[in-house]
This record gives C-alpha cells, sequence and structure tokens, in this order.
C-alpha cells in the first residue's frame, strides 16, 4: 500500500533514523527495575521486547516513549539524545496495554486528538483521519464512543489514534493482551501487514513467545532487568543462548552436561556436539520437533529408551520418554504407546550448546 | 541541582511541580485555615478564658469553665452537665443500636427487589435523607400532639397521660432520632448487603444453622464494612444533635448541644460554650479512635 | 437473595412508612382549611396560594419573611456552592495529582475529614468566636449573609473534594499518559480531556453541596443576621410561636423540591455511570 505522509512537524522527521538505547538503567527506590540497557533498533525495523512479567520490558518501553527518565544512560534517535525530551514533544507514539481511549470523545476525535493538539488545519486533520480510519478499516465507527466498541474495535482505533500522528517509532504495549486467542491471531497478522506497508518502527512488548515470534523482525528476550538475547525470531529459537532462552520461546529439552573431549557426557549417554563447549559442566538443548525416532540405532548420539506418556495432538503426537523425561514431537503414524521401546536420535546439528 | 522528572507523562521539575500544586492547593487550604483551623484554634483558646460581666470575653488563663464542666460550679458538684455529656452519649448510642436493628430488614429488602425497580426503593430511603431535618423534626411534633391516634392510643394503653402529648421527653427525642438517622444506616448498610456472597447463607442454611447462628456467623461478617460506616455516620452528629432535643426533648431532656447553644443565647457565656464544645470534641474524637481501631478505611461518601 | 422471611419485608414496609409518616401529617395538615388546631375543617389550597400572595395571607408580614427568606436561602445556596465546587475542585486536583510529603498528605487529609466528622454544632461554635474576632477588622464578618455564606462553603469544600477525588482515583494516570503522547500541553490536556472527565464528579459534587446548603440549620442558625433568615431558620422560629398551616404548605413545597432534586441527581449519576 502506498502510502503519502505530509509531516507536520519537518524538526522531528528530519531526525528519521535508529533508535538506539544506551547503558540505560532505571531504579525505583530499592529496586532496580533496568540494570544497564542497550539496544539498536534500526529504522522500519518490528522489534519486539520479550520477557516475563517484571522483566524490565514495560519500564523501557515508558522510556522510550518519555513516561519515565532512566537513572542513568540515554536514548537516541536517530543520533539525537531525546532523553530529556518531554513525552508531548517526541515524534513517538504510544498504544497503551488499556488503550486509554478517551472516553468522552467520538471515534473520530479519540483519533484526531494529537493532530488538534499541534493546531494542525481542520481539512487536513479531516483528510488525515479519514485515511488512517481507512487503512484500519474502521470508518464506519467515526461516530461512535469508546464504550460502544468491542475490544478489537478498540485496539485498532487505539493504533490510528498513535499512528494519524506519522510517528517516527510506534510503541505497542502488550495491545493484544485484551483480545481473546482467535482474534489475536488475525490481528498479530494484520499488525505485521500494516508495519510493512508503513515502514514506521514498531516497538512491540509482550510475554507471549507466539506472538513475538509472528510479527517480530528482531526479539529481544529480556529478564531481570537485562536483555539475555537479541536475534531474529529464528535465531533466538533455534539457537538460544541460555537455558531461560531456551525455555522461554515454546518447548525445550535441557540435558545437564559435563565436557568431554569435543562432546559431552550426559546422563543419557555420550554426545556429540556441533562445536566443543566452553563450559565444563552446562546445558544442552533440543527441540523436541528435531528429536528423530529412528528404527534401530545407527551411528551416534543414538539411545534407546521407553515411552512413559503420549498426547495425541491431531497433527502430531508428542511423548515424553524414560530416561531423562525426554519429550518428543513426532509424527502421529505411526501412534506411540506407553511401554513402547523406541530408539531416538539427537541429530549433533540440532544439539544447542548454551552458555550456562 | 536541576533534578528532573516524570509526572503523569509530563516532563517536570520538583521545584515547578510543587509550585502548580500549590497553585491548587492554596485556594481551598487557605479558606479551611481561615475558617476552620483558626476558629478552631479560637474556640479551644476561649475555653481557657473568662467571661466578664457583662458576656464579655476576660482573656484571662483559666482551668475553671473545664472544672465547671466537670461539675463543680459555684454552690460545689453537682452531676448536671456530666449528666447531660452522658446522655448525649446514650442517646447516640441507643439511636445508632436501633437505626441498625431496622436497617437490617429494610436493606435486605431492597436487596432483595428485582434489580430494575430496586434503585426506586433506595431512592424512597434517599428522600428523607436530603429532606430538612427541622421539617422532619417539627412533623413529629404534630405526630405526637394529643389529638392524633399515636397519642390517644399511648393514653388508652396507660402509657402516657389522656389529653397530653408525647413530646417533650425522652421517647419524642429518641423516635426523632431514630428517623432522622435512619437513612444514613441504611445506606452504606444496603452497599454491604448488595456485595454479600449469598451461598455463605445458603451453605450456613444447608448446616442447619439456626436463623441467630446464620446471622452471626455469616450475614454479620459480610455487612460489618457497611455497619460500621452506618453506625459512625449516625452516633457522632447525633451525639451533637441540635434540634431534635431543642423541638421534642424540651427542657426535660437536654443534650449537649442544646447546652452550647443555651451558652451562646440566653446565658451568653462563650468561655463556658467553648468548653463545652471541646469536651464533645473529645468525645467525637474518641469514638472515631474505637472505630478506626476496628480497622475500617473510613469512606463517608 | 432468595427466601426472606415474610417479617422482613413487613418490618421493611412498616420502616418505610415511619420515614415518611411525618411528611405526610405535614401535607395533609397544609391543605386543612383550619387555622388552630388539629381539627379537619375541609379541604383547600389557600395556604400554598398565602404563600405566593400576601394579599391572601392571613398573616401578609408572614409571606413577606417567607419570601424574602426564600431570596436568601437561595442565594446563600447557589453563592455558597459555586464558591466550594471551585474550591473543592482545586483542592481534589491537588491532593490527587501532585506529590505531598507523607506528612503533608496527612495533615491535608485530616483538614479535610475534620469538617465531614465534627458535628455542626462545633463548626458554628467556632466560626461565632472566630467572626466576632474577625468583626474588629471588617464588617463583612458581621453576622450574616456573608457569614453563613462563609460557613456553608466551610463545610462544603470537604464534600465536593471527596466526591471529584474519587472520580479522579477511578481515572488513573493512563489518560493523562496518553494525552501527553499525543503532543497535548498541559492546559490543553486540562481543557480537553481533565475537566470534561472531571465534569460529573464536580456536578455530583455541586448538587451534594447545594443540598447540604438548603439543609443546614445549625450553621445559619448561628451565623444568621437579623435581615438575613432562611427557610428553615423561619420554619423553627415559627414552631416556638406556634405553627400555622401556611408553615406545613411551605414545608410540604420544600419537600416537593426535595424529591425533584434527588430524582434528578439520581438520573444524573445514572446517565454518567
Amino acid at each position: 500500500m502506498a502510502v503519502t505522509r505530509p509531516s507536520v512537524n519537518p524538526q522531528a522527521r528530519a531526525a528519521t533514523g535508529t533508535l538506539a538505547v544506551e547503558d540505560v538503567v532505571k531504579r525505583f527506590g530499592e529496586v532496580t527495575a533496568l540494570g544497564g540497557v542497550s539496544l539498536e533498533i534500526k529504522a522500519g525495523e518490528f522489534f519486539t521486547l520479550l520477557g516475563p512479567s517484571g522483566c524490565g520490558k514495560t519500564t523501557l518501553l515508558r522510556i522510550i516513549a518519555g513516561f519515565e527518565l532512566p537513572s542513568a544512560g540515554c536514548v537516541r534517535l536517530g543520533g539525537a539524545d531525546i532523553t530529556g525530551m518531554p513525552a508531548n514533544q517526541r515524534p513517538v507514539n504510544t498504544v497503551f496495554q488499556s488503550y486509554a481511549l478517551f472516553p468522552h470523545l467520538s471515534v473520530f476525535e479519540n483519533v484526531a486528538f494529537g493532530l488538534r493538539s499541534r493546531r494542525v488545519p481542520q481539512a487536513e486533520v479531516q483528510k488525515r483521519v479519514e485515511m488512517v480510519m481507512g487503512m484500519l478499516q474502521i470508518e464506519r465507527f467515526m461516530a461512535r464512543y469508546p464504550h460502544q466498541l468491542s475490544g478489537g474495535q478498540k485496539q485498532r482505533v487505539a493504533m490510528a489514534r498513535a499512528l494519524v500522528n506519522e510517528p517516527q517509532v510506534l510503541l505497542l504495549d502488550e495491545p493484544m493482551s485484551a483480545l481473546d486467542a482467535k482474534l489475536r491471531a488475525e490481528v498479530q497478522v494484520g499488525l505485521r501487514r500494516l508495519q510493512r506497508s508503513l515502514g514506521t518502527t514498531f516497538i512491540l512488548v509482550t510475554h507471549d513467545q507466539d506472538e513475538a515470534m509472528t510479527v517480530s523482525d528482531r526479539i529481544a528476550v529480556m529478564r531481570e532487568g537485562q536483555v539475555i538475547q537479541v536475534g531474529t525470531p529464528e535465531e533466538v529459537y533455534a539457537r538460544p543462548r541460555t537455558c531461560f532462552v531456551a525455555e522461554f520461546l515454546g518447548a525445550a529439552n535441557l540435558i545437564p552436561a559435563r565436557r568431554e573431549g569435543g562432546g559431552a557426557e550426559t546422563p543419557l549417554g555420550p554426545l556429540e556436539l556441533p562445536a566443543p563447549p566452553r563450559w565444563e559442566q552446562g546445558n544442552l538443548a533440543i527441540r523436541p520437533e528435531r528429536v528423530e525416532l529412528v528404527p534401530d540405532p545407527r551411528g551416534h548420539n543414538c539411545l534407546r529408551a521407553r515411552v512413559r506418556d503420549v498426547v495425541y495432538r491431531g497433527s502430531h503426537q508428542e511423548a515424553w520418554l524414560e530416561p531423562g523425561g525426554l519429550r518428543v514431537r513426532a509424527a502421529a503414524h505411526p501412534a506411540l504407546r506407553p511401554g513402547q521401546e523406541v530408539v531416538v536420535h539427537l541429530p549433533k546439528e540440532a544439539l544447542v550448546v548454551l552458555d550456562d | 541541582m536541576n533534578r528532573v522528572l516524570v509526572w503523569y507523562g509530563e516532563l517536570t521539575t520538583p521545584g515547578a511541580l510543587s509550585r502548580r500544586g500549590l497553585l491548587f492547593l492554596l485556594p481551598a487550604a487557605l479558606w479551611l485555615m481561615a475558617f476552620l483551623v483558626l476558629p478552631s484554634l479560637a474556640l479551644v483558646a476561649v475555653a481557657f478564658a473568662e467571661r466578664g460581666t457583662y458576656g464579655e470575653v476576660v482573656w484571662t488563663f483559666s482551668l475553671e469553665n473545664l472544672r465547671r464542666l466537670l461539675g463543680y460550679g459555684l454552690f460545689g458538684w453537682s452531676p448536671d452537665n456530666l449528666l447531660i455529656l452522658g446522655r448525649s452519649v446514650w442517646v447516640a448510642f441507643v439511636t445508632s443500636l436501633i437505626a441498625a436493628l431496622l436497617a437490617y430488614p429494610l436493606a435486605f429488602f431492597i436487596a432483595s427487589r428485582p434489580p430494575r425497580t430496586r434503585y426506586l426503593w433506595l431512592t424512597l430511603v434517599i428522600i428523607p435523607f436530603w429532606t430538612n431535618l427541622v421539617i422532619r423534626t417539627y412533623a413529629w411534633q404534630l405526630l405526637l400532639s394529643p389529638d392524633l391516634p399515636f397519642a390517644q392510643v399511648a393514653a388508652a394503653l396507660g402509657l402516657a397521660e389522656p389529653g397530653a402529648a408525647l413530646y417533650p421527653g425522652s421517647f419524642a427525642v429518641y423516635v426523632g432520632m431514630v428517623s432522622a438517622f435512619l437513612p444514613f444506616m441504611v445506606l452504606p448498610l444496603y452497599s454491604s448487603v448488595e456485595r454479600i456472597d449469598s451461598s455463605l447463607i445458603e451453605a450456613a442454611r444447608d448446616l442447619y444453622a439456626s436463623r441467630a447462628r446464620v446471622f452471626f456467623q455469616a450475614i454479620l461478617p459480610q455487612t460489618l464494612p457497611g455497619l460500621t460506616v452506618g453506625v459512625i455516620l449516625t452516633f457522632i452528629p447525633a451525639m451533637g444533635m441540635f434540634v431534635i432535643p431543642d423541638l421534642l426533648g424540651g427542657a426535660k431532656y437536654l443534650l449537649v448541644g442544646n447546652l452550647i447553644q443555651q451558652q451562646f443565647g440566653a446565658s451568653r457565656d462563650w468561655p463556658f460554650a467553648a468548653a463545652i464544645s471541646l469536651g464533645l470534641m473529645a468525645l467525637t474524637l474518641v469514638a472515631l479512635r474505637v472505630y478506626r481501631r476496628s480497622g475500617k478505611d473510613v469512606d463517608l461518601v | 437473595m432468595s427466601r426472606l422471611h415474610p417479617a422482613v419485608g413487613i418490618t421493611a414496609v412498616l420502616t418505610l412508612a415511619f420515614l415518611y409518616l411525618p411528611m405526610l401529617a405535614v401535607a395533609v395538615f397544609s391543605v386543612n382549611e383550619t387555622r388552630y388546631g388539629m381539627s379537619w375543617g375541609g379541604f383547600t389550597w389557600k395556604w400554598y396560594q398565602s404563600l405566593f400572595n400576601p394579599a391572601l395571607s392571613p398573616d401578609p408580614k408572614l409571606t413577606e419573611t417567607i419570601q424574602a427568606a426564600f431570596v436568601t436561602t437561595m442565594v446563600l445556596a447557589v453563592v455558597s456552592t459555586l464558591v466550594a465546587t471551585v474550591l473543592g475542585t482545586l483542592l481534589a486536583i491537588a491532593l490527587e495529582r501532585y506529590p505531598w510529603t507523607r506528612r503533608a498528605r496527612a495533615f491535608l487529609d485530616n483538614l479535610l475529614y475534620l469538617p465531614v466528622v465534627t458535628p455542626d454544632i462545633i463548626l458554628a461554635a467556632a466560626l461565632v468566636v472566630a467572626f466576632s474576632v474577625l468583626r474588629q477588622a471588617s464588617s463583612l464578618f458581621e453576622l450574616g449573609l456573608p457569614a453563613m455564606i462563609i460557613g456553608h462553603v466551610t463545610f462544603q469544600i470537604a464534600f465536593v473534594a471527596l466526591v471529584v477525588q474519587s472520580r479522579l482515583k477511578s481515572l488513573g494516570a493512563d489518560l493523562d499518559e496518553a494525552a501527553r503522547d499525543l503532543y497535548a500541553s498541559y492546559g490543553y490536556f486540562v481543557r480537553r480531556v481533565l475537566l470534561p472527565l472531571l465534569a460529573p464528579g464536580i456536578v455530583a459534587g455541586a448538587m451534594l453541596a447545594f443540598t447540604l446548603s438548603l439543609d443546614d440549620f445549625v450553621i445559619s442558625f448561628f451565623t444568621a443576621g437579623p435581615d438575613s433568615q432562611t427557610l428553615p431558620l423561619i420554619i423553627y422560629g415559627s414552631v416556638r410561636r406556634g405553627v400555622t398551616p401556611q408553615i406545613h404548605a411551605l414545608s410540604t413545597l420544600i419537600f416537593l423540591a426535595t424529591v425533584i432534586l434527588v430524582l434528578l441527581s439520581e438520573r444524573l449519576t445514572r446517565r454518567s455511570a
């Protein structure tokens, strides 16, 4: 979709570019919410801050929006330091978790709010609001009030209200947490497409790893005020750096291991690794769908096991094996039965040597 | 140092923030200082002054008024003033008790109405709440007059003299007080009753609990927040009530409010009036302290 | 809420009757022909007519006093409500939206609750004493209408502030931040978001203040001057001298006005909820 974007604030537009967070620390009294976070988010990127509640992701978002000041560090947009720039001057807009629509204003006036604050002429307000509402397909709610909208509709109004200002960076604070699961999947795809067509930098905060994987160009996994790993969805999923990342993004088998030459000694037996570990003792990870069931033991990384539990999932089945509680995802046929003896193969290239 | 902070989304400095906060605060704060705090302090000061010959305030320090309040007068000790203080507390207590006893059935009744008519019944309670107290009180004079059925029935039963009104006196004061404060008790109680978890009551009934046990173990604990607000809204104003004892109690049944008014009026003894006010204030603070100790947040509006 | 014992319903209805019986009696005697005593002399509207037309009144002077008192009552209620609503709203915003130290907050909270919980006769006594001192400085503090307005505003402020404050609390900080995020200056935010959203709370607070003023007897009784009688004071005075049906008619009208006011505010709060 080709969208012409007449700019309101030429100075703000001149600063287009990378959003950089540099060594940001945030303390609330005794509590450290962010312990020195650095990130570089490229212009036009869909970037996600992913982590469990209390990991500091929302605090970081609020610092970028201008609702909090960092205790140390700075935020740069296109090279310019915007750490001390008031929220109402930043070329950054937010979609709030609660949507925070103004209940006394119609949908149209909600969307127009940011333009009216800056005294944009009425004709242009009309044009831009209609355009953005058309883009989000909410024109027919124009005259309604927020309390007359469904959750999904509110969410789109909140998006429109932010996007009409043509921000350089759009911040989204768990915008889908209030939607039901089915709608959420739809909205995620729509969000992704919207971001692509606008080319605006989106920064999404979520605790939902599926959502992060669906929409993001890159993901920063956060925990206890630190960024643990940054990478594309494929990278963080296939090459998690720590036990936490491996487990937080989907199911993972964690195997405690000891270094033995270039491979590892584990409770499952000796395993060959793609690269020698840098630790003496640590953990390996393998995704359940990468574990293979083979007819008979051939070569390395094969072991005999017994099926303990099976869960039928329609398209596939999942089994938990003895010993080691190894989780396997396999094709639905042939059906596995508890007690059945199987041979599994842990392909060398599917094993991930974790940092911890 | 030029420290900055973000407050409700606004980037500001502590100095600028408190300057604007003061702008909002000062008009009302100054008003309340001038017409609430300072007058209260003046009242305290006057309580320790003396009455001049012509009813003026003489600014010599004296504990005489507090001694008088405790009963030490010119003619030795007399319990009159203490009796009035004690009676005010007693009347407030009995009023709260009767109002609570009548409020429970009414609150449950309203809560049991269908949601659409419920607010109509509530409105019926709210209307007397807002009707002028002087009107509601003199109306009782009318109702208790000798020509109307109440007095005649009472006379027939031998409870009152034939041809006499049922006021002034303690009975009329109680009737007036209860009818005046009943809405204050019903409204907060209703908000508690409305939120009651009726499964607890059902459970108690299923366990064959007696009605008394159902009340004390299932209903009372759940409605305690509303009840305490109701009691505080009844007890404290009832203690200081002036109109009702004045119109329905007469000289026979003086309460502390009447005593204060007498000193401002006929006796023109401000220092003593101030001393009695301090006594009433002390009783109020004690009542609030007892209430706070029961661990409830004051939520009076 | 099922299975209410019938005795509960009967007690409840009798209790409501107990609340309305006094007003009913006043209303009945307000249309009674007989001027003195309690006997029924037939139906009449004449006591109502006499309230509006001194010529029709058996006591034209009383009618004039009542009419003057009506004006005083309304002026007192309107002026004090306006002042208290402005002061109370500002106070609520100050308390809810600005960071005060713990001690300052405790002091302000007490300042707010003090007039709510103290018996009004104490405030009245304090004002009488204070006015007698202030009178030395300005004649504004002579007992009379200005003094009554000051007294009413003093107890109204707290109620307005508490109502507006609870509305502010329910608004939360999200909308403030959203407005900021959308480039609003503080002034624009106050004009376009805060005040419109507070409006139902401010109106509710003002109605509460207005009703409290109409309802008040004690403060007015202590601070009124000879030329500034309010309707409750007139009724009280005539009770001491002996009530006439004219007073019953007046009381009934005040009661009806109260009913309308209550229904109006119910409707307002219902709509905004």
